[in-house]
Order: structure tokens, then sequence, then C-alpha cells
């Protein structure tokens, strides 16, 4: 009973293949276990040096309840050893690919980084283009502003142009303040501005005739 | 990139010039400085509508946004030129508001006839 304890225990400890309980004294020296020479068993039907398969039952069952589970561990802990072994071994390799084959763990890291190249490219082109457009904007604006101005002063030109025909016709069909035009002779049309009679000489001859 | 606009604005703009030129032709508007006035009508309304059109299109891809902010700036367009016409062409019997539509809507039906003349070559 003592002693099925123990190589329960042992197997937890170590996986089966590893224990090499044969009888030969050569292989307990070698055999790398803790355990001491009493718990050595007394047949050999206990000792396991094959592999065991899956399908068979362990004789260190001591916990009836974890037939199962202790089936899958024992019969599978060699193939557990060798699968980490090339897990450990696989996961040295992808490590400089850690950023795009992370762990399920951290799934938002996998999408952000997966995404965040596309989008930054994208990004950086949506950016230019608006960036040229906003240009073209602001040189429509200014063809715009050359045109309104050149728009006054055309207007400007054009009532400067009124201005100065209207000034123009005043100056050389109607008198100046002074009642003279810009010859500086008198207006034939003002009696007032006629040479008088006095003055001449010749009024009272022409008109007593 | 920004001469290819460019020019493209620019191939409007002679368009649309053309186009209004002979409407207004048409509705005896024919003196050298009243032609010159829409001239430059179409120099401050066209490059500025169509570059806010371009970057309306790079900001939208729907359609219907697209078609109505089409349509709201040619009646921006329409009433611009109302206003600069009522001021530049005083002296001209035609009604300003009739000449501002008869012209826009010349230019507009002329863009998409060459639009489709070049869709078809």
């Amino acid at each position: 009973m003592f002693r099925e304890f123990i190589y329960n225990t042992a197997d937890a400890i170590l996986p089966p293949d590893e224990l090499t309980f044969e009888t030969t004294p050569e292989n307990n020296e070698s055999s790398g276990t803790e355990i001491s020479d009493d718990t050595q068993p007394e047949t050999a039907a206990p000792v396991e040096t094959n592999p065991p398969q899956k399908d068979t039952q362990p004789v260190h069952n001591y916990f009836p309840g974890e037939e199962s589970s202790y089936n899958d561990s024992s019969s599978s802990k060699s193939d557990e050893q060798s699968s980490k072994q090339k897990s450990e071994s696989a996961e040295t390799t992808k490590q400089p690919e850690a950023t795009t084959a992370q762990p399920t763990t951290e799934p938002r890291q996998n999408t952000t980084a997966a995404t965040v190249q596309p989008t930054t490219a994208a990004d950086v082109n949506k950016k230019g283009s608006d960036t040229i457009l906003w240009v073209v904007l602001w040189i429509a604006v200014a063809v715009a502003v050359a045109a309104i101005s050149s728009t006054v002063v055309l207007l400007v030109k054009r009532s400067k142009a009124k201005k100065a025909a209207a000034d123009g016709i005043n100056q050389n069909n109607y008198p100046n303040q002074n009642g003279y035009n810009q010859n500086n002779f008198p207006n034939q049309n003002d009696p007032s501005q006629t040479v008088s009679s006095e003055d001449s000489g010749y009024g009272d001859r022409f008109n007593n005739r | 990139m920004i001469a290819e606009i460019v020019i493209s604005l620019l191939a409007s703009l002679m368009l649309t010039v053309a186009a209004e030129l002979a409407a207004a032709w048409l509705l005896k508007v024919r003196k050298p400085r009243e032609l010159l006035f829409v001239v430059l009508a179409n120099c401050i309304t066209n490059p500025v509508v169509n570059a806010c059109y371009y970057l309306l299109l790079s900001r939208t891809e729907d359609v219907f946004i697209q078609v109505a902010a089409l349509v709201f700036l040619e009646i921006a367009v329409v009433a611009a030129e109302y206003l600069y016409f009522k001021i530049t062409l005083k002296g001209h019997g035609v009604n300003k508001l009739l000449l501002s539509v008869v012209l826009n809507a010349s230019s507009f039906f002329a863009g998409i006839i060459v639009s489709i003349l070049l869709m078809l070559l």
C-alpha cells in the first residue's frame, strides 16, 4: 500500500519513461531518479520501460476517479514533452514575427497591427489629395479676386469717362460765371454784353436815321 | 497633380466662356465692354465653383449629396452673376436675372454635351 502510494507520487513527478526500474543494479544507479531503494518494486510488472500507449491502463492507479485524466497524462506525457520542446523551439523562431502572430489573448493588438499600415498609407494619400485641392481652391480664389479687381477698374474708368464727357459738354456750350466763354469774347446772345453806342460813337447816327 | 487639375479648370473655364458669350450674343449683349464683363463674371465664379465641387467629390461618394451640392452651387452662381450684371450692365435693357439664368444654363448643358462626347470617344 505504501509502495503503491510512493509509485504514484513518483509517476506524478517524473514520467514513466524516465523511470528505469530495471532489476539490474547498473540501471538503478543511472536511472537518475530520486526514489530510494526501498521503493523499488519487487516485481517487474509496474516497471514501464517502454513509453506507455494511451490505451494501456496504468498500474499505479491509486486514484480511481482520475483514471481518464491519468491515462491522458501518463500516456501522453512523453508526447507532451516532445510537443513542449517543439513548441518552445517554434516560439523561438516565431519571436521576430510576434507583432503579427501574437497569441489569442491579445486580439486587439493583432487587429490594430493588421489595420494600421493600410490606413496610414490611405490617410497619407487622402491628405495629399486634400492639400492639392485646397491649393487649387486658393488659386481659383486668386483668379476670382483678380477678375473682381479688373471689374472695379473698368467700372471706375467708365464712370470717369462719363464724368469727363459731361464736363466737356458743359465747357464747350455754356458760359462761365463771369458771363464770358473760354475765348473771353462777349456772348452775342446776351444784350448786356454788347458794345454800348456811347463807346463806339456810332449809336446816335444809326438810331436817328 | 496640381497641374492636371489646373488644366482641367482652365478647360472648363474656356468652355463656359465660349458658351456664355454665344448665349449673350443671342441676347443682344454685343458691345466689347459688355462681353468683357461676361468673361470676367465667369472668371470670378467658374474656377471657385469647380474647385469647391472637386473638394466635395473627394470627401463624399454619395450621389445624392453630390447632386444637391451641384444644384446649390449653380443657384449661387446664378445669383452672383445676376448681381454682377446688375452693376456692370446698367445701361443695357436686358433683364439681368434672365441673362444670368440663360447664360449659366447654356454653359451647364454645354458641359454635359462635351462630357458625353468625351465618353463616347
